[in-house]
């Protein structure tokens, strides 16, 4: 069963403002592309991820291209899930926050 | 800015293809502070990280390129085979971490990184990390090895090293420089040497016990060192192809002319150390290999070779089985600039190396 998206973006906007201390772009601008990602913030958020999905992305599969948007990383984070979609991390996540 | 092998962007193996590029960079990023006497960047980086007897397809080194096949960024993995308790490991030297300055590219540091340290090795290490670097591995859960902090060095000519000293610094010193087999500088030696030697604990009570020197070949090294080894839980595991690659290497690369010695008592092997002599300078020791007991021996045997080939003087990292002995025999320590980095999923091999139950010298990592 696949999560809600709103429960995983709206983290995933949280972990920016509160964890990254990074501004989020405009629409239309990247997040690696126009320079807001460097590589410490990248490995930050993804320690993050782990934390708050339970999730490990797999490094084999990883691209650039999974952190240009805040959409490219929910995709990550749904394709990190394991096999049972990863429901109750997700909806753990959702809960801690209200 | 889509990624994966096959002409599109991404991180992929390093081969044969890549090295003009890499050189390139390896030349922007690292000449400027290198201590490789050779300026062939892409046969030094062949040699040790693609034609080397450890190389291992499955512990790649890494490059990222661009989809027009620009190469950007690179990691390299330089291969060891280690025995741990037994059984044979693999661990990961990191070494040659480089963007190209020219690319505003951001975050391919951390993917090169994580690849390579989610890789099937059960130990990867770095020992030139800068501080970006660091903070990079400190994030994906490496730590630094306790006592590798710390450097030492044995002064045997001190108005040579000063000389030295100005002469890397340059400058309008450089006319003061020309003299150096110049009556005032030997005497200058004579004095200063005499006052280190005072100051040198083992000086007042006496040479260390004494022990046999000979060369120490690559084809007899593995059966000269093996019984060295055995009291260590983690140790190297290498065969005489491995001794003649490294030899020739610091041949080719080092700068300096390599010394490798053996030293025995009666049949038995007390250890072995291995340094790069350059008369007149300060020669960096790349392994002190031996248990804590048979140190001194060990460690006078280096120093008496330095001493009278012409080395002003010894430069090292800490090892804990010889630290006291170095502390004996009139070493002075010093804060290195960097320390080496330790990963590892075992937490065990990490404790293991921070005990002091671990071999790992230079020679087994990035010894240039």
């Amino acid at each position: 069963m696949i999560p809600e998206r709103s429960i995983i973006l709206p983290k995933i906007r949280e972990i920016f403002a509160d964890r990254l201390h990074v501004e989020l772009p405009p629409d239309g601008v990247g997040l690696i592309s126009g320079g807001f990602v460097d590589s410490l913030a990248l490995v930050e958020l993804l320690l993050q991820i782990e934390t708050e999905f339970g999730v490990s992305p797999d490094f084999e599969q990883l691209e650039l291209d999974d952190f240009e948007s805040l959409s490219a990383i929910e995709q990550l984070v749904l394709r990190s899930m394991p096999a049972d979609g990863g429901q109750a991390e997700v909806e753990s996540a959702g809960a801690v926050e209200g | 800015m889509t990624t994966s092998p096959g002409g599109r962007a991404g991180i992929r193996a390093f081969d044969e293809a890549d090295l003009g590029q890499v050189a390139r960079i390896w030349d922007t990023v690292f000449r400027p502070g290198s201590s490789l006497a050779s300026r062939d960047t892409a046969g030094f980086l062949r040699r040790t990280l693609l034609s080397d007897p450890w190389h291992d397809p499955e512990l790649p080194s890494l490059v990222y390129a661009q989809q027009d096949g620009q190469v950007i960024a690179f990691l390299g993995s330089s291969v060891r085979r280690m025995r741990f308790d037994g059984r044979s490991i693999r661990a990961v030297s990191s070494a040659h971490f480089m963007i190209d300055p020219a690319s505003s590219v951001q975050g391919v540091g951390a993917l090169l990184l994580g690849r390579l340290l989610a890789g099937p090795q059960e130990l990867t290490t770095t020992d030139t990390a800068n501080a970006a670097t660091q903070l990079l591995w400190r994030r994906f859960g490496g730590r630094p090895a306790h006592l590798s902090g710390v450097g030492w060095v044995r002064v045997f000519r001190p108005s040579s090293v000063a000389r030295h000293v100005l002469a890397e610094r340059g400058g309008k010193a450089r006319w003061f420089l020309r003299a150096p087999a110049t009556p005032l500088w030997r005497l200058a030696d004579v004095v200063l040497r005499r006052a280190v030697d005072l100051a040198s604990p083992s000086r007042l009570q006496g040479s260390p016990t004494a022990g046999s020197t000979e060369p120490l070949s690559a084809t007899a090294a593995p059966a000269e060192l093996e019984p060295v080894w055995e009291g260590f839980r983690l140790r190297p595991e290498y065969e005489a192809a491995h001794f003649e690659a490294l030899h020739e290497d610091l041949s080719r690369f080092g700068k300096g002319v390599p010394v490798a010695a053996v030293v025995r008592r009666g049949d038995r092997t007390l250890g072995a150390y291995v340094y790069l002599l350059e008369p007149g300078g300060v020669c960096p020791v790349l392994a002190i290999v031996c248990a804590e007991g048979d140190a001194p021996a060990v460690v006078s045997s280096l120093f008496d070779h330095a001493s009278s080939h012409e080395a002003a003087a010894l430069v090292g990292r800490v090892e804990p089985h010889a630290q006291e002995s170095l502390n004996q025999s009139g070493a002075q320590f010093f804060a290195a600039e960097v320390r080496r980095l330790l990963h590892s999923r075992d937490p065990d091999l990490l404790a293991t190396i921070d005990s002091g139950s671990a071999s790992m010298t230079r020679l087994d990592g990035e010894w240039w």
